[in-house]
């Protein structure tokens, strides 16, 4: 039962944390815990205060910056168009340098890791229309908030959220501008069907959710006037005046005119759908299990998903305690982040989330909210491994074990699978490390 | 010993005869500069570089290439109807941001297919992209991209032929083991000791079948034919590629497309042989503000104008051609944001010396009855033929079957006929 117990033990840290730190399966093991008191004790640590984590985010390295709001009346000037872009651009990369930061020091590995995958699920481009000002508020009041709650209530907030209304141009969606009106350019007025597309595609029900072209326009229609206050003051609002009050029929359904009550009905009958169960049943899967999961797996994580009313901590205990997660074959490749993060919590290291260490996890296409679609990052291998890539993680491990990235620095715990060959004796310390981060092996969990 | 197609132009077009070129040294057989050739340089005896340009997005092929001659084009476009334009044809202007290309243009090298796309009734940028790139719709079976199919064999020892200047590998290229480098400067292990890197390989020489290890391997042996070559520097560290990149020196606010552009040349100055390569660009969905004569699409077809002229004013050598295309057009009329959703039909833009310059296909109108479910332009001619005849023109010779599986291309008259 213990072996069991340990080996489950070691690939659920492994997955579902951002790398084990020395000694952590050892505690663990010592004291005979399962895997379902692993995982309990993480939901327990939700929202719990984290003192050592605050303080390396209050010591974290932070720029003086204009925070403009990334609508803020026209700006006509090139040069101040330039700043707002460049602003927009270091806000979210320091937000990028945080979630290091946490990914590498947080208590509440699992809420990190919810919030990196829920992040990457509701994608924002943070260059994009300058929107990276709104992403540290879209980060912890939207997504880490709701990351480990109910799917339906993460939803609502990604669909009232400044951030995400402006990136898919939600915002500016109104009821058509009827027949007889002459169209002027940038005329007021008129459905925008981006928000509406990326809701069912890739929020909820996914490509094959079973919905058209008319089910895009409807819900365009129905999520009219979710919008905000004004472009200088980037709140959410509800405008009646520019809602569409006419009757839509949406999945078969006919939906009322009923203004913003449609919209949050909508939502939460997309968030409740067998179809989007399906999409995020599998997508969890992958994430954690495997780039092609068993589809046994899929259909009791979606079972569960639906039967708890998309209760997020449910669904991912049936994913994370499953024998499927241990299975030795199912291997996944660490993304960029999590390539770094693991580094440095397997030797014991520590990072203030520093432009350095930003700079290398976006040379690897892998930095938070710099996948430049709504899609997000890749979750499969395949996405991520080209022979350049390969070379960039050998170059960044020994860029890491010599100490030359600023603000962060590998711990003295070398992953202990290289003391063999006597070449390899032979090496420098910090060649050691280097080799050992760039090996193969080290990329894989 | 098998010799495949391309192999065989690869090493027909650099004149070279036996079996060497790889295991003792691709590269240096590249450092001679370029070899005495015959004939016209235009389309014989030049190395042949393919150079494709996704744009992703959806990019307005109403904006590239506006159809000023169809009477129904200012009703139906509204706002976003451009009033100026380049001159191209007696029905089609160019977007006045096309500007660096009206050289190409007026020596008749620039083709443009109006109504183009791949057929399939998504709206989705990601399904879409997928099409492109796959090459196959309704076959979901297929994994990897035309272009690996059409270019790429296994065993084929020359680690750069096949090339993406993107930050990740696109699927145009899956399945290929082309690199995918966005920064030339961080190609190269400078720093690491002897003892180190020799560790490094044994670790990655144990046969490891995983897919780190055979990336990692097709890396650091690329990156020791490189150095045998150029010295333990990073591929921007040589001097021939700084030179290179000193003469085009990057303008402030430089595209994507255009850094893509010069690093390329870069490359292929320092002697890198590649024969296709892959550039990529984002910035095309524009569901607001889109613009007409300036603006956000502006921008974006101006990037694509400096790619264009870039390559082929620094390029002379190379028998080039550039295909420029994208997921799908945009809605003809504005949405009320003064932008387009996502629509259907868009233009696909050929670049080469021996093309067929002007407007190829049928021009399906823009009349609401001709529309694609009465809001898109409507497709005319399958991508997929397109690219069918730039490949057999890079190839010299029909291109792979398993290409576009199940597809018979259209005839198109993009390229003279081939002799044999």
């Amino acid at each position: 039962m213990e072996s069991h117990h340990g080996h489950a033990l070691e690939r659920l840290l492994d997955r579902a944390t951002f790398g084990v730190r020395p000694g952590e399966i050892a505690r663990w093991r010592a004291e005979n815990h399962s895997p379902e008191e692993w995982f309990d004790a993480q939901v327990g640590l939700v929202d719990r205060p984290d003192p050592e984590l605050e303080r390396r985010l209050v010591d974290a390295p932070r720029s003086e910056l204009p925070r403009f709001a990334p609508g803020s009346s026209r700006l006509k000037d090139p040069s101040e168009q330039r700043e707002r872009r460049r602003s927009a651009r270091r806000i979210a990369e320091e937000l990028a340098g945080t979630r290091i930061v946490r990914a590498v020091h947080a208590r509440a590995q699992l809420a990190e890791v919810m919030t990196d995958f829920w992040c990457n699920h509701f994608n924002i481009y943070a260059v994009n229309k300058s929107v990276g000002a709104l992403l540290p508020h879209y980060e912890r009041e939207v997504i880490a908030r709701h990351a480990m709650g109910r799917f339906e209530d993460l939803l609502l907030a990604v669909a009232r959220s400044p951030a995400m209304l402006f990136y898919l141009d939600n915002w500016v969606s109104t009821a058509p501008v009827s027949p007889g009106r002459r169209r002027r350019p940038r005329s007021r007025g008129g459905i925008n069907e981006n928000y509406a597309r990326e809701l069912l595609e890739l929020h909820t029900l996914g490509v094959d959710g079973g919905y058209g072209q008319s089910d895009v326009l409807a819900v365009a229609r129905v999520m009219t006037g979710w919008s905000l206050k004004s472009r200088d003051d980037p709140q959410f609002a509800f405008h009646a005046k520019l809602h569409d009050w006419g009757p839509k029929n949406v999945l078969g359904e006919r939906v009322e005119g009923r203004g913003i009550e449609e919209g949050e009905g909508l939502l939460r009958r997309l968030a409740r759908h067998p179809s989007t169960a399906e999409h995020l049943a599998r997508k969890l899967a992958v994430r954690f299990v495997a780039d092609a999961p068993p589809p046994v797996l899929v259909e009791r994580a979606k079972t569960r998903f639906l039967e708890t009313g998309g209760e997020l901590s449910e669904v991912l205990r049936t994913v994370l305690l499953s024998p499927e997660l241990s299975e030795p074959s199912h291997r996944k490749l660490k993304t960029p982040l999590r390539f770094v993060a693991s580094a440095l919590r397997t030797t014991d290291g520590e990072t203030d989330g520093g432009p350095r260490l930003c700079q290398s996890i976006a040379a690897m296409g892998g930095l938070p909210f710099f996948a430049r679609t709504p899609a997000g990052h890749p979750e499969c291998a395949e996405d991520w491994l080209d022979p350049a890539a390969a070379l960039e993680r050998i170059r960044l491990a020994f860029m890491l074990a010599r100490g030359t990235v600023a603000g962060t620095r590998l711990g003295p715990v070398l992953p202990g699978f290289l003391d063999r060959g006597e070449g390899r004796a032979r090496l420098r310390t910090h060649e050691k490390f280097g080799l050992a981060l760039a090996s193969p092996e080290f990329q894989w969990s | 010993m098998v010799v495949s197609r391309r192999e065989l132009l690869w090493r027909g077009a650099l004149g070279l005869t036996g079996s060497t070129l790889w295991t003792s040294g691709w590269l240096d057989s590249l450092a001679v500069p370029a070899l005495a050739l015959g004939g016209d340089p235009a389309t014989q005896g030049a190395r042949p570089l393919l150079v494709v340009i996704l744009l992703r997005g959806g990019a307005d092929g109403l904006h590239m290439v506006p159809p000023v001659g169809d009477p129904d084009y200012p009703v139906a476009r509204g706002g976003l109807r451009l009033t100026q334009s380049l001159h191209f044809t007696s029905d089609f202007g160019l977007h006045p941001a096309l500007e660096p290309v009206s050289e190409l243009v007026r020596q008749g090298h620039l083709a443009v297919v109006p109504a183009a796309g791949i057929p399939t009734v998504t709206r989705s940028h990601f399904e879409a992209q997928d099409l492109m790139e796959w090459g196959a719709p309704g076959d979901r079976r297929v994994g990897d991209g035309w272009l690996t199919r059409a270019l790429a064999r296994c065993g084929d020892s020359n680690p750069f032929a096949l090339l993406a200047l993107t930050s990740q590998l696109p699927l145009v290229l899956r399945g290929s083991g082309a690199f995918a480098i966005n920064d030339p400067s961080h190609f190269g292990l400078v720093g690491l000791s002897d003892p180190a890197r020799r560790e490094l390989e044994v670790l990655y020489d144990a046969d490891g079948a995983d897919a780190v290890s055979v990336m990692g391997r097709r890396a650091l042996d690329a990156l020791t034919s490189f150095e045998a070559l150029h010295g333990r520097r990073s591929l921007s560290g040589t001097s021939r590629t700084q030179q290179r990149l000193r003469r085009f020196p990057r303008p402030r606010g430089m595209g994507t497309l255009h850094a893509g552009a010069r690093r390329l040349i870069a490359l292929e100055g320092a002697g890198i042989p590649v024969e296709a390569v892959v550039l990529e660009s984002a910035r095309w969905d524009t569901h607001a503000g889109q613009g007409t004569e300036q603006g956000a699409m502006a921008s974006s077809i101006a990037d694509l104008g400096e790619a264009l002229a870039a390559l082929f004013d620094a390029l002379p050598h190379r028998a080039l051609r550039v295909v420029a295309l994208t997921e799908f057009g945009r809605t003809v009329a504005p949405n009320g944001a003064g932008g387009t959703d996502h629509g259907h039909a868009s233009a696909v833009l050929v670049a080469a010396k021996d093309v067929k310059g002007g407007v190829h296909g049928t021009w399906p109108g823009l009349a609401q009855g001709d529309l694609f479910e009465g809001r898109d332009l409507a497709m005319t001619t399958d991508t997929r033929s397109v690219l069918a005849a730039v490949l057999d023109a890079h190839l010299g010779a029909r291109l792979p079957e398993q290409t576009f599986p199940g597809f018979t291309p259209e005839p198109l008259a993009l390229f003279p006929e081939r002799r044999g």
